[in-house]
């Protein structure tokens, strides 16, 4: 009797009158080719995850994480040479300060270095340990004598405090400080940024008076300029700020690019003056082109596009006309950023511009941002830290369009600091809420204040 | 679902080939000594990385939570039945900074406190320094040389006022089968973490509170915390998930570094049932094997059986269709609520591998009833008697924890409706999908004989991995 057999094609399907089996030597041999396949698909798979695993062997941690595509270069035992990129070379050196600084005999200047260079690390990577392992150092040494390292001390203890937005400990930390050693500079300037904002600005004025006569004019213009251009002087500010920073010829590059990125930033605040528009997103690029990896620098870059009045329509939902220009604006905030992602304030740039570039382009968006900060924040929540109340407030608002958590948490966030984009989170979230009056202590601010900015105009005319 | 398959081990071989990719050959089995000591680079995804000592899988026990590996293992069924069984996706991950989080589970018992406590490679490394200065990399070889004085630092920097600390386990009865204070490699989103799993006798006065005081890594981060969970009985497994995001939490910080040890209020009859009810529903959907089942099952349910020589044709009435799926979920649920109930109330016991790899190989007998019809014409015989086997399946994830108490009865029968009412859910989804499709000219040959090839050969690989305790697929 001729077998029949049961196969993919129906057309192989007979009369089914006759005796058939449906699992004959055809169906065996399928069997067996699909196996086949499987174990070859596995095979070719993982050969080519062998290959490009083939050095990185050793790498347990992520420390090294960030470094150039992992290559031949980091096999155990050789040494990492002109191709390792810089972030390898920092990791190198990071492990090298923090090794030196735990030694039990290790020396203040040694601790103290290592500090300096761990809070700047937290700056660049935004890695939060290495801010925790900072503060063990500094508060060794701020138990020693003499005087002048335990101010040093003190000081960048309270660098640490301020980063984590604890400002109150931070305060603390420098009047303890100033007391100790009026003459610190570095004290004073500390404490009047962190009074200027907390939008204390007459308390931040005498900070900044208690200067030292001998400081280089640049550090004191930028303190007192950083307070008047809060209370609606910015385009003087601007402008003699960049007289003196033009005069000053500074040759450090990274200090270039903190003044010209603050530079940028009070030139776009005093946007209603002749040219400062153009000019503050230039000094911002300027800036970029000497300290790429700035994150803050990043951010008002960022800024600068995602807080205008078109894109933010467009993430509100009232305006999805197509519009190839933001697009590209999107796209150039998704390239640039991406590298420093592992920053929760660039993340979050990332992930309203990847919302923008979904509404405007209508695609699902190829990479996941508004997860990965999502679950960021609730780690940093289950830890019982509220660091970045201002980036979950405008996340809340903007991306997760949860207007009563984002109202309830730019108002939190206010009452802790008082910049520009804070109070102009607050007025948006109010006005979306309906809760206009919810805003009263951003109104307040502004009414005292008069700071001037082109995102705050808007909300001046209906306090 | 039970295997234990800890995530690297015996890498320590592995890796002393330099300049070549890792192969299975190159591992070799792990001795006893290496089981969940040696440390590994998981990222590397080397194939010898899942080798489950066998040690582990006993220690493990019938508290063995479901191993990292289910995930590929539904990544294989996603690969197969995707469009059925996308309902599994899970998304994941990784970001690189984390603050210094360290992860207490501790397991409360009258005389006994567990704890099983976390602690990253990075925050361990800037106690014990790893890696050499200049080095960027912190090698397994690195942490082996200080592993005593690893383990020393983690039993030194817990303690539990009124308890002692029981002695460490590892070098005398290594064989025993029971968890000992070794390192134990875990995958985290932010890098490598370590487990070490600590064990106290405590005084039998019950009126005694317990403190638990918690010294690590402060004295080299100000910004360590570490996460609490404390539950009431049980045991915890290595290699689980760890804290997870909706638990509560107490948070120790370098002030605060005590916590009374507070048992939770024990559950209410009601509470009892509804996280046993959410249990059983979870791990329906949670377990590809059972799922494969069903739909091995479910997939011919919708064709008009006939006698072995004829040519099988669409169901013509809905009806006949739920009668007979009706007559195949009954027999399967009451054969597996039987064998379950009797597991979990330790009547009958059997290993794990064996029911495991059972399981497995009744995925395969079902699948090849599918295309040659020659071991039954009815499926509700199968479905029953292979029930009876994955009913054992079941119970080995049930929790005894949540089964001590007065709420034991109820707490099973939670259990077994929430199975139920997963598998239902199973049911509602693809029989409509099934009905609408089976006239479909491709449904026969496409949907049920290779789609029940396809899960054949998923459930040989499962039988073999199960049977050898390796893994071949990842």
């Amino acid at each position: 009797v001729e077998p029949l057999h049961e196969e993919p094609e129906p057309t192989t399907a007979k009369p089914s009158d006759r005796p058939r089996r449906t699992f004959g030597w055809k169906e065996y041999a399928l069997l067996v080719v699909v196996l086949l396949g499987v174990v070859i698909f596995r095979k070719s798979h993982t050969a080519g995850q062998g290959r490009l695993q083939l050095a990185p062997t050793a790498v347990v941690l992520d420390r090294a994480q960030k470094a150039a595509p992992l290559s031949g270069s980091s096999v155990p035992g050789v040494p990492a040479g002109e191709s390792a990129s810089g972030s390898r070379a920092e990791l190198a050196l990071w492990q090298s300060h923090r090794q030196r600084a735990n030694e039990p005999k290790a020396t203040a200047e040694i601790r103290l270095a290592a500090a300096r260079f761990a809070i700047d690390r937290f700056r660049t990577e935004g890695d939060p340990r290495v801010l925790g392992e900072a503060q063990v150092w500094l508060d060794q040494v701020a138990k020693t004598e003499p005087v002048a390292v335990r101010v040093q001390a003190l000081t960048l203890r309270a660098t640490c405090e301020q980063s984590l937005h604890r400002f109150g400990a931070a305060l603390a930390l420098l009047e303890e400080a100033t007391a100790l050693d009026p003459a610190y500079d570095q004290a004073w300037l500390l404490q009047a940024s962190i009074l200027t904002l907390q939008g204390k600005y007459e308390e931040a004025r005498a900070s900044c008076k208690k200067l030292s006569d001998t400081i280089e004019l640049r550090y004191r213009a930028l303190c007192h300029e950083s307070i008047y251009a809060m209370q609606g002087k910015a385009t003087d500010a601007f402008t003699r700020l960049s007289a003196v920073v033009e005069a000053a010829r500074i040759a450090n590059t990274g200090e270039k690019a903190y003044f010209l990125g603050t530079l940028g930033e009070l030139a776009q605040r005093s946007a209603h003056a002749p040219g400062n528009d153009a000019r503050g997103l230039r000094l911002i690029e300027q800036s970029l082109t000497l300290n790429p990896r700035d994150p803050y620098v990043l951010c008002l870059w960022a800024d600068t596009f995602l807080q205008a009045a078109p894109v933010v329509d467009v993430l509100s939902s009232a305006s999805l006309a197509p519009d190839a220009e933001r697009l590209t604006e999107m796209n150039r905030i998704a390239q640039r950023l991406a590298s420093q992602r592992d920053h929760d304030a660039v993340l979050l740039r990332l992930a309203l511009a990847e919302q923008a570039q979904s509404k405007l382009s209508k695609d699902n968006p190829t990479t996941n941002y508004r997860e990965e900060l999502r679950t960021r924040f609730l780690v940093a929540k289950r830890r019982g830290e509220r660091v970045h109340l201002r980036e979950e407030a405008w996340f809340a608002l903007d991306v997760e369009r949860d207007v009563a958590m984002a109202l309830t948490l730019a108002k939190e966030n206010f009452a802790v600091q008082k910049e520009v984009t804070d109070a102009w989170l607050l007025f948006r979230a109010a006005k979306t809420a309906g809760k206009v009056e919810e805003a009263s202590s951003a109104a307040d601010w502004l009414q005292r204040s008069q700071c001037e900015d082109p995102r705050l105009e808007p909300w001046r005319k209906t306090p | 679902m039970k295997r234990s398959l800890a995530p690297g081990v015996c890498m320590g071989r592995c890796i002393q080939k330099p300049g070549r990719s890792p192969k299975l050959r190159d591992c070799g089995a792990c001795s006893p000594a290496e089981v969940g000591s040696v440390h590994t680079i998981l990222r590397t995804r080397a194939r010898c990385l899942p080798w489950a000592p066998r040690e582990a899988s006993v220690a493990a026990g019938r508290y063995g939570s479901r191993p990292s590996s289910w995930k590929h293992t539904v990544g294989f069924v996603l690969q197969t039945v995707a469009a059925l069984l996308a309902m599994l996706l899970v998304p994941r991950f990784a970001f690189a900074h984390r603050g210094s989080d360290a992860y207490l589970q501790v397991a409360l018992n009258r005389q006994r406190v567990q704890i099983v406590v976390e602690l990253s490679v990075r925050d361990l490394d800037s106690v014990f320094a790893f890696a050499p200065a200049q080095e960027t990399m912190v090698r397994w070889q690195d942490i082996d040389t200080q592993r005593s004085q690893l383990i020393e630092y983690v039993r030194a920097g817990v303690q539990v006022s009124g308890c002692v600390l029981e002695p460490n386990l590892a070098d005398e009865d290594a064989n025993s089968g029971r968890p000992q204070t070794q390192p134990y490699p875990v995958e985290r989103s932010d890098g490598i973490s370590l487990q070490f799993d600590i064990r106290f006798t405590c005084s039998e006065n019950q009126s005694e509170s317990h403190k638990l005081h918690y010294a690590l890594i402060f004295e080299r981060n100000a910004e360590h915390r570490a996460l609490v969970t404390v539950r009431a009985g049980g045991e915890i497994s290595n290699a689980g998930p760890g804290v997870n995001l909706g638990e509560q939490i107490s948070v120790l910080d370098r002030k605060t570094r005590e916590l009374e040890l507070v048992p939770e209020a024990p559950l209410s009859a009601w509470a009892t049932l509804r996280s046993m009810l959410r249990d059983g529903f979870l791990h329906i959907l949670n377990g590809p094997d059972h799922l494969a089942f069903l739909l091995v099952l479910l997939l011919p349910s919708v064709l008009l059986a006939r006698r072995f020589s004829q040519r099988t044709e669409p169901q013509t009435s809905l009806r006949a269709v739920l009668v007979d799926v009706a007559k195949v979920v009954t027999a399967f649920t009451v054969a597996h609520s039987f064998t379950l109930s009797a597991s979990a109330l330790d009547l009958v016991v059997l290993p794990s591998q064996l029911v495991e790899t059972t399981i497995a190989l009744s995925v395969m007998l079902a699948a090849i009833n599918n295309v040659s019809q020659k071991v039954a014409m009815h499926r509700w015989p199968i479905a029953f008697i292979l029930g009876l086997i994955h009913g054992f399946g079941i119970a080995g994830t049930l929790d005894d924890a949540s089964l001590r108490g007065s709420n034991k009865a109820l707490a099973l029968l939670g259990f077994n409706v929430g199975v139920e009412l997963g598998q239902l859910a199973c049911v509602a989804v693809l029989v409509p999908l099934l009905f609408a499709l089976r006239k479909h000219r491709l449904y026969q040959p496409v949907v049920v004989v290779l789609g029940s090839l396809l899960i054949f050969v998923v459930a040989t690989v499962w039988a073999l991995e199960r049977a050898t305790n390796t893994v071949v697929f990842r």
